[in-house]
């Protein structure tokens, strides 16, 4: 009688230890990070880098891996590399992205370019970092939609094949192979800071190795100029009037600053930046994106109203709807900038003078799975 | 004679020593003394916030919507006349109501019990920084780097904004308030100093700090002893350079020591 329980339970302990070990995957030896100096390209501010959260070549290998993760969904089937597509500058070529069990969102998602320039983040800026930036779409119902304890959960004990063993990469990352939501997002927060654009056209011929053409240089002027006809609108230099808010300042074409830009009379369906402020006067107003990589990551504004950049040229050329907050800088009350057609094609180019595609193939910012 | 010097001078050098040593250790403080600055914003002497509506000198209604201004120099008056400058830089966004800002003298500025009569300020950068003003060479918490200096930059003057101030006005008294005005005074010629006289004379000691009550009175900008002009005429960078004048002359009209 207590011969056969003891083989019973040597069995199970067995099979417990074999279980274990293939939880327990890699082999934790010692802690030995390398750190990643972020290399800040020309005419470009320095990057603010969290002081509990430095670059490491282990963290941005595992916030890669992350990033591209579909165990961060309900259902497995979507990853943050799904609504920010390389080919869409990290961005979503459909007006709202497509949750898990096919939900569909009410913004159209951001290009990820540049963030770790970023001083907050989504349309309404109710994230603060780029950690806190991370947090949000894994646990939103119309996108990730799973709790972030079952995303622990999996990636402790889950087998993920290919030789992947996160509790393995979270030790090399940070120490530990104890996963955590709060270490989750600062590996994922560590790869988007890697996530740099400085290699377009516009670039190029700032660092004084190409050349605009005239129509580029033309659409260039434009946009530093003010807008509007000086007989309608004081001060107006019949210029696009972009840099108010696209200043280019820090070669990020944003001033990371919230405005509304005349889209509607009223703010019902999406209210905005008053939704974290409770400011009234911030109704209807939303982040300014940046605009590199803008003929890339269309449809355009926080809802994806304009599929375009001649539509949202021709936005910005109307002046726009008023409202209580509608931006100054919009000539809603004198008949828009009143750009002709070839001021227009110039504006366009200039825009397409932004796009670079060294980044969005870049082969570090792919999938890796 | 001279073996018994030698006998004494050693160990009074080394007490002298351990005594100066001692004196700059731990009996004096060394950190700077703050002016703070602290600042309400107006209308005709009501206390207003951002996004109230107003009524301007043609009884229209008017609701300023963004106040951002560049404050310098913070600077005391001694008895003989000389200015002591903290050099300090600081932007100031009133939104939705009040700020201030810190004149931070250091240490090696001030020497014990000076006596200041004055106190002064200017609205915008000081010209030796604003020439060819490159907001990306300074770290990002600085008022003048890419993220301090957001929406107050020209890069097309390489200038940064003295300030701003924008807003709607009504065509007429009742009317929707529509109208867009935007005054944008920048570049050095456009930089102002504003003076006040101290209630009272102050004694200030090293380490000290203080604070003074301002007030801004924003329609004071608009008349005032340089001049006046209409908001709803003015519309984007002020319509002429005449009116940005006007309006930074306005200003030591506008700010007012108050205690």
């Amino acid at each position: 009688m207590i011969f056969p329980t003891y083989k019973y339970l040597s069995a199970t302990i067995v099979t417990i230890m074999i279980l274990a070990v293939g939880c327990d995957c890699g082999k934790r030896l010692t802690w030995n990070t390398t750190p990643y100096t972020i290399d800040i390209p020309a005419f470009f501010p320095p990057m603010d880098i969290p002081a509990d959260n430095p670059m490491t070549v282990e963290g941005i290998k595992l916030g890669r891996l992350l990033f591209w993760e579909k165990a961060l969904s309900l259902d497995k089937t979507i990853s943050c590399g799904s609504c920010h597509s390389p080919d869409a500058s990290f961005s979503d070529s459909d007006q709202f992205s497509v949750g898990v069990n096919g939900t569909l969102g009410n913004r159209n998602a951001s290009a990820i370019i540049n963030m770790g320039w970023s001083t907050s983040f989504f349309w309404d800026g109710r994230a603060e970092s780029l950690e806190d930036q991370a947090r949000v779409p894994v646990a939103h119902p119309l996108e990730m939609n799973v709790d972030w304890g079952t995303v622990v959960n999996r990636l402790q004990n889950d087998e993920f094949g290919n030789e992947l063993c996160y509790p393995q990469l979270f030790f090399d990352a940070f120490g530990t192979d104890d996963i955590s939501e709060n270490l989750s997002v600062k590996a994922i927060a560590q790869f988007m800071r890697t996530m740099i654009s400085a290699d377009s056209k516009f670039d190029r011929w700032r660092r004084g190795e190409t050349q605009l053409t005239d129509l580029e240089y033309m659409g260039y002027q434009l946009f530093l100029k003010e807008g509007g006809d000086p007989e309608d609108t004081p001060g107006g230099e019949f210029g696009a009037d972009c840099f108010h808010c696209h200043g280019e300042a820090g070669l990020q074409f944003s001033d990371y600053l919230f405005h509304n830009n005349g889209l509607d009379a009223t703010f019902e369906n999406d209210p905005g930046r008053v939704d974290v402020t409770g400011w009234v006067l911030d109704s209807g107003k939303f982040k300014t994106p940046t605009l590199r990589n803008v003929a890339l990551s269309g449809p355009f504004m926080h809802d994806g109203r304009f599929n375009t950049l001649e539509e949202v040229i021709e936005h910005y050329n109307s002046g726009g709807v008023p409202s209580t907050t509608i931006d100054t800088f919009m000539k809603y009350t004198s008949g828009g900038l009143q750009l002709a057609p070839q001021q227009k094609d110039a504006l366009l180019a200039f825009l397409h003078a932004l796009t670079d595609t060294t980044f969005t193939v870049n082969p570090d910012f792919q999938d890796p799975h | 004679m001279s073996h018994n010097f030698r006998n004494f001078i050693l160990p009074i050098a080394i007490i002298v020593l351990l005594f100066s040593a001692g004196c700059r250790g731990c009996g004096e403080d060394t950190s700077p003394t703050v002016i703070g600055l602290h600042t309400q914003i107006t209308w005709n002497g009501e206390n207003i916030s951002i996004g109230d509506t107003v009524i301007d000198l043609a009884g229209r209604e008017v609701r300023p919507e963004k106040l951002f201004i560049y404050i310098s120099d913070i600077s005391l008056r001694q008895a003989d006349g000389e200015w002591v400058n903290s050099k300090s830089l600081a932007r100031l966004d009133f939104m939705p109501t009040s700020d201030f800002v810190d004149g931070v003298f250091p240490f090696e500025v001030l020497n014990e019990s000076n006596v200041f009569d004055s106190i002064r300020f200017s609205v915008g950068v000081p010209a030796e920084l604003n020439t060819d003003g490159v907001p990306f060479n300074y770290p990002n918490d600085h008022p003048l780097g890419v993220v301090g200096s957001a929406d107050m930059f020209w890069p097309l003057m390489s200038s940064y904004f003295t300030m701003k101030f924008e807003g709607k006005v009504a065509n007429t008294p009742g009317e929707e308030i529509i109208t867009p005005f935007a005054m944008h005074p920048a570049t050095n010629p456009l930089f102002r100093t504003l003076s006040f006289a101290l209630p009272d004379t102050i004694t200030l000691y090293p380490s000290e700090n203080l604070s003074y009550q301002f007030e801004f009175d924003l329609a004071k900008t608009i008349n005032g002893s340089g001049g006046t002009f209409n908001l709803n005429e003015i519309g984007h960078t002020m319509g002429n350079v005449e009116n940005a004048i006007i309006f930074v002359d306005n200003l030591k009209d506008a700010w007012t020591l108050i205690e």
